[in-house]
């Protein structure tokens, strides 16, 4: 009987009477207490929920702007949390799940997404950094992961076995690292890479100008019939010891070098300058290459 | 639009929404929300709730009962309750209604007596809210903020949008046939009566 009332109700409403039904209608709801009623109540409701419909659409909107004003705050400034705006992350069940559910659904789904991006920019900055000042796939002790000093025995801190030769500056070095001064030695030994660079340079044009000075005297000598050739050969042989010199205090000042980085745990640049003594073939190339293996 | 709005008066804000001014309305709603973000933890507790359903039903309450003649201004003074000058702000005011909305929400998860509910209560400062169910019409608004998702949806479609029960089994899911779906109205229909009648009355149950 209810449901019949409500039909009825539901037809007129809906306009599917016949001009008839409606006059009919008309009057019964003059005369019936319970149709009138519930015609009241149905029409109250269609009236509230178009007036909360009507209120909710504004306020989509509305927080559809706050929305994009936080995305665009979050992506200058991602300091706040998932739901910016004072607005609680607690988890609620939601009771009637109408359209303001997906807000803070959607708060979270942007707050994610910007951590997501700012977490991966963040990677490939680093992984680009590391790129930058590491060494190349193929070099070894990064793999490791095993701290330089910890895989470099006593027998590497023989700092000098082959070293015959005087050379005060070798000397002050070797004493540094016995002291365990790395730094002090590392600064002692780029002085002294400087120092001998600097010589390199000098004695380079020193042995361009002796060449071509050597070719006017022998020019010189053809003219004069041989009278200066002992003199310019002791010059040259001088310069070759003194180039031969220099080579083994360049040898010694890289391992020495490469020492003091592995004990001060810069290990890329240690690697990088093993890898050179190694390809070197000199006599620290065997021991380079035995601490680079153990590292790979 | 920025987060921080501009902000008016009290008195601005309910002679703004009584006219239906939607800047000012706007910039009301604005207020709330970020005071009920900031507070609704001090308020909201005792079951999972969804916020957001809280905070707008809250708002609504608010603008009917403006729109209803419950707040009104004279004189450039706000009047509520018995025609009394207002003693709280209308932040204050609105909160109050969240509390007392949430409560009542509490209170239908919980199925607890009235009675029994009432006594456990401890008694609250904001009993001078004029937020009493005078008409049909609050009380079939608060009945609909606690009806049911699908229920909502039914007479949503068919009182509001004018759609045929033909139309709505093709956009709802869940209903093998349109007498099912029928049956399913009334019954909504009958729950919906059943509570608005119970508040109206003062029966305050669903």
């Amino acid at each position: 009987m209810n449901d019949k009332i409500q039909d009825m109700i539901d037809r007129y409403i809906h306009g599917e009477m016949t001009a008839e039904e409606r006059k009919v209608f008309e009057k019964l709801l003059e005369t019936n207490s319970e149709l009138r009623e519930k015609f009241e109540f149905t029409k109250t409701l269609k009236d509230v929920m178009t007036s909360r419909e009507r209120k909710k659409k504004l306020f989509a909107q509305w927080e559809e702007e706050i929305q994009q004003t936080q995305h665009s705050a979050c992506a200058t400034a991602s300091a706040t949390g998932p739901d910016g705006d004072n607005k609680d992350s607690r988890t609620f069940t939601n009771s009637k799940g109408k359209s303001t559910k997906t807000q803070t659904k959607h708060n979270k789904k942007l707050w994610i997404t910007s951590m997501t991006g700012v977490a991966a920019a963040f990677a490939i900055a680093f992984l680009l950094f590391k790129q930058a000042s590491m060494p190349t796939s193929d070099d070894v002790g990064l793999a490791s992961g095993i701290s330089p000093t910890e895989s470099v025995d006593a027998h590497d801190y023989n700092y000098l076995q082959a070293f015959n030769g005087h050379d005060e500056t070798i000397e002050e070095i070797l004493e540094l690292l016995e002291k365990e001064d790395f730094e002090e030695a590392l600064t002692k030994i780029e002085e002294a890479e400087n120092s001998y660079n600097d010589a390199e340079d000098e004695m380079n044009e020193t042995t361009l100008y002796t060449t071509q000075d050597s070719i006017i005297t022998a020019k010189n000598s053809a003219r004069n019939l041989g009278n200066s050739d002992d003199k310019d050969k002791n010059d040259s042989e001088r310069l070759i010891d003194k180039s031969s010199g220099r080579k083994v205090h360049i040898e010694e000042l890289k391992w020495l070098k490469s020492i003091a980085l592995i004990r001060l745990d810069r290990k890329a640049e240690a690697i990088k300058l093993l890898k050179e003594i190694r390809h070197s073939g000199g006599k620290y190339s065997t021991k380079a290459d035995s601490i680079l293996d153990r590292w790979n | 639009m920025t987060l921080e709005p501009k902000t008016y008066s009290d008195t601005i804000y309910v002679e703004g929404v009584k006219k239906g001014d939607t800047p000012i309305i706007k910039s009301l709603y604005l207020q709330c929300r970020k005071y009920f973000y900031a507070h609704f933890n001090s308020i909201l507790f005792g079951v999972e709730i969804n916020v957001d359903d809280v905070f707008q039903d809250s708002f609504i309450r608010t603008m009917e009962n403006i729109e209803r003649g419950k707040l009104s201004v004279r004189d450039g003074i706000i009047y509520g309750k018995e025609n009394e000058p207002m003693k709280c702000t209308l932040l204050t005011y609105f909160m109050s209604i969240a509390k007392n909305l949430h409560r009542e929400n509490v209170r239908d998860v919980k199925k607890t007596p009235i009675e029994e509910q009432s006594s456990q209560e401890p008694a609250t400062d904001d009993s001078w809210i004029n937020d009493s169910i005078d008409t049909m019409w609050e009380a079939i608004s608060i009945c609909l903020s606690k009806m049911s998702k699908g229920c909502h949806d039914i007479i949503e479609r068919f009182y509001v949008e004018g759609k045929k029960l033909d139309q709505i089994l093709e956009e709802l899911d869940g209903y093998t046939s349109k007498d099912a779906l029928k049956t399913r109205k009334n019954k909504c229909m009958n729950q919906l009566r059943t509570c608005a009648c119970g508040l109206y009355n003062g029966l305050n149950d669903l």
